[in-house]
């Protein structure tokens, strides 16, 4: 099994999709392993926390050029690994492959995008169509999807969820009672988990995503305390330095996918988490163009024209 | 085919019919891709009567699909319908193809009509391909007449001298066409068809159509007809093109659009060579000279990209300095990135045309400039291409005048300046000696390995092992092996880790001795790290020592008496990577222990 | 060793204006698109996109983005024909760089058709005559124009002329005394008359683009021949701005890598510059905002509720981000002997609905 998973990995890290039969077998190996993790998986520092990648495959090398590669370095991702970018398939069965290769050296969490409704609007289900002709490889993706963890927690004081905290839930361990095996509801904790946004408000707000909810820094630092934390690093919004450090450093933006969709122009992070928690925020640009990171053929610009 | 997909019983055509109504565009492109399959069922006449027909009136889709069929119509589909003889019948939808907005379909399309036409006989290009261009010549919507325009020159020599006449006289209908799209396409189309005239035509309607273009008002128009200028001039004699051609060389490479002239720019070479060189020397230099100074920086660019590779070469090397040179001494004060970034990546190859002497005088004080460039691509596309200067004035002088520069873009903020500099560090090292290289770089070269990006550290660990081939492993045990061990101390695990990695890079390159008396301790204490990444890359590391020194006997023993009874503790450790990269390293260990 | 050398390959050259041309295609996408998705309703659009029933949708954003500026656009014309009935005349539209815009039918289909004199349009010829096609094409497009007798193809199917509407072929680069002289025949200086400028000046240089609004301001400060009068005198501008940015970098590069630049970009740096473009021709009023200003606070209630229904949009953000580097400016030049004007014409402008 190592080797065949190292082969699909050198394939994948080149780019290059893998059969639909491989992926079949990587997606029923996956669900046996994640079946295993807990709502909130536990995880040991050293590692590197990253946020959303989006299918750009191309900076997520660039990202592993930075950080180093797995499993040489631990690693947290938070989601969103899907959609907007051209390489959805590849950069999801890349750190899928890795996580059956390595399941003690990387852990993935779910994101907002990892839903059936979502990929559908944004670009994962059309790429799957468009690369392997039927609509078989989202459909057990989806079903990875539905079993991946919806936080982690490392060495027991850094909480790390994709989108923020929820108005039902005052401590990690009712997270821990949620029945996480099913698509992303529309509403509830679960949703909120995924979808939410840390504001500049006191208490709860309405989200403009309309999906989860804003939470002020009152709700933040709460939940710190009550649940022996220090720090929340969680993804889900576009940070143009990378990284965003909020209400005196309880929680953290990371955000993983520079120039986002091609066209925002921002710079991404990953946080290394050194064995005693240090945290160290490295910053990095997009790949280079002579890295080809945008296909030959390429779909119109999503300008205003 | 699919499997169960009988076409004995079910109309192919009907199945077409369907496949085309699919709502997913890759579906209606399968089928179309299909249509030789369906051609072969049905035979050659019933594909000539009813799929070519079908094909004509139903198809009406998306580009993509229609290209696709442009394309499929193309790829000797007569053999399907009957052969040669029959091939004119393709003709039909592909001139309704002809006729469809988006010009890549109208492209392929006159392509697979002219692919078509080459096995027509001359009764069946009579009879039908001739009608079909006079159609689409005078068709009501441009896109007709614009495909027209590249159908001339396929058949031109294949018909009687009447005809051509005619066809002369309707191409040069289509360069006076009140719009400029079928002007544009004539422009295009005349350098093929003109090569296919008489050299009385060329110079009677050929020399008329052109002249006429290359005044067009539109500079688009007018920019196509570099091709037809050198197509033209070809045929002449350089007397000649002076007397017919001058005016118009001179209105091109000095059109008022600057993309007339960049234009003029990118094929310089080839009028260079088509002109002669007299021309050249008079009439060229002077306004590609105006070309770099241009007011955009698009055309400073194209020009500057052309420096070295082309039209330079045709200049003597005092021509070189008088003219061009000083521009590109502006050129590197360019407002434009891209101009700078354009002329970091041609500049050096001007230093073999200029010889060691100009290019220590005129080309280093320019280097080092770019070197300092604001913009990383100006950086990194000036010390990729240093190796070129090397060779025609030796790495001394480079190194002395470009050390200083080195240094700094050693702690660039750019990784990949530093991973650029990181790669030129060991032809540095085989030119500059041990004892100004250790004086120089040798601290530079092990701060890297504390380098925060993971890829610089990687490339610090293969850079001393390139540096022990350089200056042998004895100076590697004084000067490598006593920092790297040391960092296997350090609090931060990343760095004992570039301890446990720089070994096994290095090893291989070191001797036994080196890593009995130097290193086996350190790397043995690090496989009771706490971090498991540590312990797993000490077990990947313990197979590389294994594996480079178990051929020998004293090797063996050190296999024997320390590499395999750790890799045994470290096989039963609580985490499943180090135990699988363990257990690995024990294969392989036992294997050269046997 | 050494990094492998890039190539520098030689490029074909930029034919810039088929680039632009392209831009056409990308807006009437995205209108179809936002029309496909119920943000906007518009019967006409479709006629202007081959296969429009095959087209795929945009991305949210998109449809978000052109909901919102034809949202504000529509606004400013629908007030503006308002204030030309309140005047008791009939007005004018000269659409420059109009594209595949579908506002003539859209006006001439609705309850304001008769305040409606003359309506013209403007762009190069390649996409004149493609809508001179498609109008030709359509029975609902040309039904809408006049009986077809009274419609006539001109210049070899590069112009369109019908008893309101004039499709004109024109390189707006080039100088106003080559290419507006058509427009004499067919525009009242005494008229009011609004200039619609949607993605076609940020094209050009700043010089071709003062020159064409120049042209405008003297044709319509000089009486009229019959009545003596002149007319009012409004614009409207929409197109990107601030691009010194990262934001606005990454997209100067990215449309570059398709072969448009935008030098008329270049003078505005900030929302309140963007003004200056009609003030500097002597406008007595101008007025510039964000899309994102808009719809944050322009547009109504109800309908940003309907909007948000229509589609999840995962990332505010972003949309933020890109809606900020686009604006609409609008200003409008008073005759001298404005005191006997009836409606109140530099009242004419967007007014929030709530307060950010």
């Amino acid at each position: 099994m190592p080797s065949d998973l190292d082969r699909q990995i050198e394939q994948l890290h080149r780019c290059e999709p893998i059969s639909e039969e491989d992926v079949k077998k990587l997606c029923i190996k996956a669900r046996e392993i994640l079946i295993e993790e807990a709502n909130v998986q536990t995880v040991d520092a050293p590692v590197t926390i990253c946020g959303d990648i989006h299918g750009q495959f191309w900076d997520m090398v660039e990202l592993f050029k930075v950080g180093g590669f797995c499993p040489e370095t631990n690693y947290l991702f938070m989601g969103d690994f899907v959609d907007r970018g051209f390489y959805s398939v590849e950069t999801f069965l890349l750190l899928l492959a890795l996580k059956v290769r390595y399941p003690e050296r990387i852990t993935l969490i779910r994101g907002n995008h990892e839903s059936r409704q979502i990929t559908q609007v944004y670009g994962f289900y059309d790429e799957c169509q468009r690369k392997y002709g039927s609509s078989n490889v989202w459909r057990w993706c989806c079903e990875v999807f539905d079993y991946l963890a919806l936080g982690a927690i490392v060495d027991g004081r850094v909480f790390c969820v994709h989108g923020g905290l929820s108005p039902n839930l005052q401590g990690i361990d009712q997270i821990r009672a949620i029945d996480r095996k099913q698509e992303v509801p529309h509403d509830g904790p679960m949703c909120d988990l995924l979808w939410s946004d840390p504001d500049e408000i006191s208490g709860w707000g309405l989200s403009p995503r309309g999906a989860g909810f804003l939470f002020g820094a009152d709700i933040t630092r709460r939940f710190a305390h009550d649940n022996a934390i220090d720090l929340i690093a969680r993804a889900h919004q576009l940070a143009m330095e990378g990284y965003k450090l909020m209400f005196e450093r309880t929680i953290v933006t990371v955000w993983s996918a520079p120039n986002y969709c091609y066209r925002c122009g921002n710079v991404a992070s990953i946080l290394e988490l050194d064995e005693n928690l240090a945290q160290d925020y490295k910053v990095f640009a997009h790949a280079p163009s002579d890295v080809r990171s945008i296909p030959a053929k390429r779909p119109p610009a999503d300008y205003f024209l | 085919m699919d499997p169960g997909f009988s076409v004995d019983d079910i109309a192919p055509i009907a199945i077409l019919m369907d496949e085309l109504r699919s709502e997913d565009v890759q579906l209606r492109l399968n089928a179309i891709h299909r249509i030789s399959t369906i051609a072969l069922a049905l035979g050659p006449e019933r594909a000539r009567d009813e799929l070519i027909p079908f094909l004509q009136e139903s198809v009406d889709d998306e580009d993509e699909v229609l290209l696709a069929l442009a394309e499929e119509l193309g790829m000797n589909f007569e053999e399907y319908i009957g052969g040669g003889e029959n091939a004119h019948v393709l003709l039909g939808p592909l001139e309704n193809l002809c006729a469809v907005e988006e010009a890549l379909v109208r492209d392929k399309a006159a392509e697979s009509i002219t692919k078509v036409s080459a096995v027509l006989s001359q009764a069946q290009i009579e009879q039908y391909y001739i009608p079909l261009l006079q159609r689409l010549s005078h068709g009501e919507w441009f896109t007709l007449r614009v495909s027209s325009c590249a159908l001339y020159a396929p058949v031109y020599d294949r018909v009687a001298p009447p005809m051509q006449d005619e066809l002369r006289r309707g191409f040069a209908g289509l360069g006076t066409d009140d719009t400029p799209m079928v002007r544009r396409a004539a422009s295009k189309w005349l350098a093929p068809l003109v090569k296919k005239f008489a050299k009385q035509h060329v110079l009677t309607d050929g020399l008329a159509i052109y002249r006429r273009l290359q005044a067009d008002d539109q500079d688009s128009v007018r920019l196509l007809t570099v091709d037809d200028l050198i197509a033209i001039a070809q045929a002449l004699s350089p007397a000649e093109v002076k007397e017919q051609l001058l005016k118009q060389i001179r209105q091109t490479v000095s059109d008022k659009s600057w993309r007339v002239r960049y234009m003029a720019a990118s094929n310089f070479n080839q009028l260079a060579e088509t002109i002669g060189q007299d021309l050249v020397r008079e009439e060229l230099i002077g306004h590609y000279v105006q070309l770099l100074k241009d007011n955009e920086a698009e055309a400073r660019t194209a020009a500057a990209g052309q420096i070295p590779a082309g039209f330079a070469k045709l200049l003597e090397k005092e021509v070189i300095l008088a003219r061009i040179v000083p521009c590109v001494r502006d050129l590197c004060q360019d407002s434009s990135q891209h101009v700078r970034a354009a002329l970091a990546n041609q500049i050096s190859g001007l230093a073999p045309l200029l010889g060691k002497d100009s290019t220590i005088e005129h080309l280093l004080p320019l280097f080092l400039h770019l070197l300092k460039d604001e913009f990383p691509e100006v950086r990194l596309n000036i010390i990729s291409k240093l190796e070129q200067v090397n060779d025609v004035i030796g790495i001394d002088l480079l190194s002395e005048s470009l050390l200083p520069a080195i240094v700094e873009l050693a702690e660039d903020k750019s990784w990949r300046v530093r991973q650029a500099i990181i790669e030129y560090i060991p032809l540095l090292a085989n030119q500059l000696g041990k004892a100004f290289f250790d004086e120089q770089l040798g601290n530079l070269c092990m701060s890297w390995l504390g380098d925060n990006v993971y890829s610089i550290r990687e490339a610090a660990t293969v850079n001393l092992k390139k540096l022990t081939e350089v200056f042998g492993v004895e100076w590697a045990k004084i000067q490598i092996v006593p920092k790297v061990v040391g960092m296997g101390q350090h609090p931060n695990y990343l760095y004992r880790m570039t301890t446990v990695q720089a070994v096994s890079v290095i090893s291989p390159s070191l001797t036994l001795d080196i890593v009995r008396g130097d290193i086996i301790d350190t790397l043995l204490h690090l496989s009771n790290d706490p971090i498991p990444n540590i312990r797993f890359n000490v077990a990947k590391a313990l197979e590389v020592l294994a594996t480079t020194f178990g051929n020998t006997p004293e090797g063996r023993q050190l296999v024997q008496q320390k590499i395999i009874p750790a890799l045994e503790i470290l096989k039963n450790d609580t985490d499943a990577d180090v135990r699988f990269f363990a257990t690995r390293a024990l294969q392989s260990a036992h294997g050269v222990g046997a | 060793m050494l990094p492998p050398p890039r190539h520098t390959e030689i490029r074909a050259p930029p034919d810039g204006d088929a680039a632009i041309r392209a831009t056409d295609s990308d807006a009437a996408l995205a209108r179809l698109s936002a029309v496909q998705k119920q943000y906007l309703a518009d019967p006409f659009i479709r006629h202007f996109v081959p296969r429009a029933h095959l087209q795929p949708p945009r991305p949210p954003l998109i449809n978000v983005g052109t909901y919102v500026r034809a949202e504000g656009i529509d606004k400013l014309v629908d007030q503006w024909l308002s204030l030309a009935e309140q005047e008791g005349t009939d007005c004018q539209i000269v659409s420059l760089g109009a594209g595949s815009d579908t506002r003539f039918w859209r006006i001439s289909s609705g309850p304001r058709k008769a305040s409606l004199k003359a309506y013209v349009e403007l762009d190069f010829p390649e996409v004149t005559m493609k809508k001179a096609m498609a109008i030709r094409k359509s029975k609902d497009l040309s039904a809408v124009l006049g009986s077809p007798d009274e419609v006539r193809l001109a210049s070899g199917g590069m112009a369109l002329h019908a008893p309101t509407y004039h499709l004109i072929p024109a390189d707006l680069r080039k100088p106003p005394s080559e290419i507006f002289p058509p427009l004499a025949g067919l525009l009242s200086p005494s008229h009011p008359t609004l200039l619609l400028f949607e993605c076609v000046l940020v094209y050009m240089s700043s010089a071709a683009s003062a020159a064409v609004i120049q042209w405008f301001v003297d044709y319509f400060s000089t009486p009229s021949s019959s009545d003596g009068g002149c007319g009012v005198l409004g614009g409207i501008v929409y197109e990107m701005f601030g691009l010194e940015d990262s934001f606005g970098r990454v997209m100067k590069a990215n449309l570059q890598a398709r072969n448009v630049s935008l030098p008329g970009a270049e003078p505005y740096q900030t929302a309140q510059s963007l003004p200056s473009r009609f003030l500097q021709h002597g406008f007595t009023m101008s007025n510039a905002l964000t899309l994102r200003d808009i719809r944050r606070a322009y547009v109504d209630p109800a309908e940003q509720e309907r909007i948000s229904h229509l589609e999840m949009l995962d990332e505010i953000e972003e949309l933020e981000l890109v809606l900020a580097h686009y604006a609409i400016t609008w200003g409008v030049k008073l005759p001298r002997e404005s005191a006997a004007l009836q409606a109140k014409w530099a009242d004419w402008g967007l007014r929030p609905v709530r307060t950010t």
